[in-house]
């Protein structure tokens, strides 16, 4: 009944291409090795997300110290971090949840760091919630539905039935199949599995056909089967969709991203390829030693400009 | 209430040793099919039997009704702002309260009574856009406590400003407004007129709550951050559904004191603003047909049970906890079910022959 059971590891099921907007795109694009942007690029083409000394106190806390990040158009980029490493905070201050004390967002170029949630959703920045947010009340059908006029003008529609919308329901239909929801359109978001809540959480997001999405922890919570159902999900995303993932498994990251940033104790502790990360040594202290911490705070953050972001030769 | 629990019964009874099998089910199926079907004609029925009572000459009765309609209105329109936004208002009666006075008002300095309602309605419109900024600023327990405190607010302006409003004793209505054919000083045109006007607003709110409006507005309630993060500017949803149920309350308003020809501080006291959300928690929230319910039988508790019962407020507050208790759909939660069960029934006897065909 549950998606975890019908959608064991290599049913097969979970390989199905996305909701992408061009159905001829090639799935399963973003492991290191694929073309990206060619370096040379970085000084035509804005970056898709460009933080820039980002800082975040909370009375006296500081969450998220003069973090700054460039992420290409396109790339499959992993934030990294321990527990408390300020990773949703930088989320919050992306999406705009929160607000930053200093520094500044732009998108695509534009400066959006004044822009509230709404208003960045509509410039093309999507994401998903660590804690899951859906609509539990509502319906899997209402649920999706309820994203998709997100963005047009028929959200305000008062008088016309939801339901009349055809080309709505019958996308939120077809958004719900291509990730095994098909079933459960009618089902109460309150009723789904964990996996399914997880699924339709990114659905939600999905559905406003974002440039830009930031992801919190899609795996989070999630067993071994539906955790590769999650990064089944993720690979068949449409090429051209910039992806912006928190998870702090690298496992779960490895095959999905391309680059990644680590963080730690709100200050960035390396930005760069998934196996300059992997290598580094920072890094590996913070993820096994003890010394982490010291090692994070001596560490000068790289620039903007240092490591390569949109894949590696 | 609907034809699904009088089957109970009949289809439990079915599988009975003597009856040929299949057979007694076969009738049970067929009768609640039928009453899937005539859902509606029994609501037909419903409603001609208020008719009938707004027709006749009992003019006691024809004011029970007319007070359960106008109090519908409230209910319904408070419903759309806590039912599906989960913003529950303590201050609709008040805004009722200034829809009726606006046209007392009006009239006492001489407008026509058609201008006299224009007023009613644009002071509870424009009252409500301006306190909206403030209102649906906060959520939960704040919001309750700022529409309580504008309740009062505006209460207290009807029993003090007695300049304006004659305070405690309140302002009698003699002219109603006529145009054409159509007269409410006329008591059966003024019926007719309530009864048209309740149509009209439960016609629209049903459609509201059914919309992509109504959608995002159970969206608030779900999850406000989750809606904010898919586009939708949430703050301007909670404000447009408060508006639209501010506005609903003065048109009530406007009927209230076409019915009572009277309006008094009394109409928009702390126990009225209480008793609209009594009548939306036990109708049932997020119905709109629900606090229909709610308001005829709290009227009816009101002002036929009290005539022989003083301590009514006692039956109704344990009816009150005996429905939240064993429905929290209030009552039109038990209609629901009662709706569901029917289903599952049809849905069981059209499964048991196609068991017995197969070999």
């Amino acid at each position: 009944m549950t998606a975890g059971q019908d959608r064991g590891v290599g049913s097969g099921q979970p390989s199905r291409p996305g909701p992408s907007p061009e159905p001829g795109q090639p799935a399963g694009r973003g492991r290191p090795g694929e073309p990206g942007p060619p370096a040379g690029a970085r000084g035509q083409a804005p970056p898709a997300l460009e933080a820039s000394h980002l800082s975040r106190n909370f009375r006296g806390l500081t969450a998220v110290a003069d973090v700054s990040l460039w992420v290409a158009p396109g790339a499959r980029f992993g934030v990294i971090g321990p527990n408390g490493a300020g990773k949703t905070t930088l989320f919050n201050l992306l999406s705009g949840e929160l607000r930053p004390t200093a520094g500044s967002v732009a998108l695509f170029g534009r400066d959006i760091t004044g822009l509230r949630p709404y208003r960045r959703v509509a410039l093309g920045l999507g994401r998903t919630f660590q804690i899951t947010r859906i609509f539990s009340d509502l319906t899997v059908l209402e649920n999706l539905t309820l994203a998709l006029h997100g963005l047009s003008r028929s959200k305000l529609s008062l008088l016309r039935p939801w339901r009349s919308y055809r080309a709505m329901t019958a996308e939120a239909a077809e958004l719900a199949a291509s990730f095994g929801l098909a079933e459960r359109l009618d089902a109460a978001a309150s009723a789904l599995s964990h996996g399914e809540v997880r699924e339709l959480e990114v659905l939600l997001a999905l559905a406003l056909k974002p440039k830009v999405l930031l992801l919190d922890e899609p795996a989070a919570g999630l067993s071994p089967a539906e955790r590769v159902d999650i990064q089944a999900l993720l690979t068949s995303l449409p090429a051209d969709l910039t992806l912006i993932m928190i998870e702090h498994d690298i496992d779960v990251l490895r095959g999905v991203v391309d680059s990644a940033a680590v963080l730690h104790l709100g200050t960035l502790v390396v930005q760069g390829s998934m196996r300059d990360i992997q290598n580094d040594e920072r890094v590996r202290e913070l993820y096994l030693g003890g010394a982490g911490s010291r090692a994070a705070g001596t560490s000068p953050p790289p620039g903007p400009a240092s490591p390569e972001m949109g894949g590696r030769p | 209430m609907t034809a699904g629990e009088k089957a109970g019964p009949v289809a439990l009874s079915s599988p009975g040793p003597a009856a040929p099998p299949g057979r007694r089910a076969r009738l049970a199926l067929t009768f609640l099919r039928g009453s899937r079907r005539f859902t509606a004609p029994v609501a037909v029925v419903a409603v001609a039997v208020v008719l009938v009572l707004l027709l006749q000459g009992n003019s006691f009765a024809s004011t029970l009704v007319l007070d359960m309609l106008v109090y519908a209105i409230a209910a319904m329109s408070l419903d759309l702002l806590g039912g599906y936004a989960g913003l529950i208002s303590l201050g609709q009666a008040g805004f009722l309260g200034v829809g009726a006075y606006g046209v007392a008002i009006a009239e006492v300095h001489f407008f026509s009574p058609w201008a006299a309602v224009g007023i009613g309605l644009g002071a509870t419109l424009a009252l409500g856009l301006a306190l909206g900024i403030v209102a649906v600023r906060v959520k939960g327990v704040s919001f309750v406590i700022i529409t309580l405190a504008i309740g009062q607010i505006l209460w207290g302006l009807a029993f003090q400003w007695v300049g304006l409003s004659e305070g405690d004793n309140g302002i009698p209505l003699s002219v109603l407004p006529s145009i054409g054919p159509i007269d409410l000083n006329d008591p059966l045109t003024l019926r007719m007129t309530v009864l048209v006007v309740f149509a009209v607003v439960a016609f629209l709110l049903v459609m509201l709550v059914h919309s992509p409006f109504g959608l995002s507005l159970r969206g608030v309630r779900s999850n406000e951050t989750r809606l904010a993060a898919l586009g939708y500017r949430t703050g301007l949803h909670r404000y447009l559904a408060w508006v639209i149920s501010v506005f609903f309350a003065g048109v009530a308003g406007v009927l209230y004191i076409f019915v009572n020809q009277l309006i008094s501080p009394d109409a928009m006291s702390f126990s009225a603003d209480g008793l609209i959300v009594i009548m939306v928690v036990l109708g049932g929230l997020g119905s709109i047909w629900g606090p229909a319910l709610g308001a005829v039988v709290i009227v009816l508790f009101q002002q036929e049970l009290s005539t022989y019962l003083t301590r009514w407020q006692t039956v109704m507050g344990l009816t009150m906890i005996a429905v939240v208790l064993f429905s929290p759909g209030g009552l039109w939660g038990i209609v629901r079910a009662a709706g569901r069960r029917r289903d599952a029934l049809i849905a069981r006897l059209e499964a048991r022959p196609a068991r017995r065909d197969m070999p």
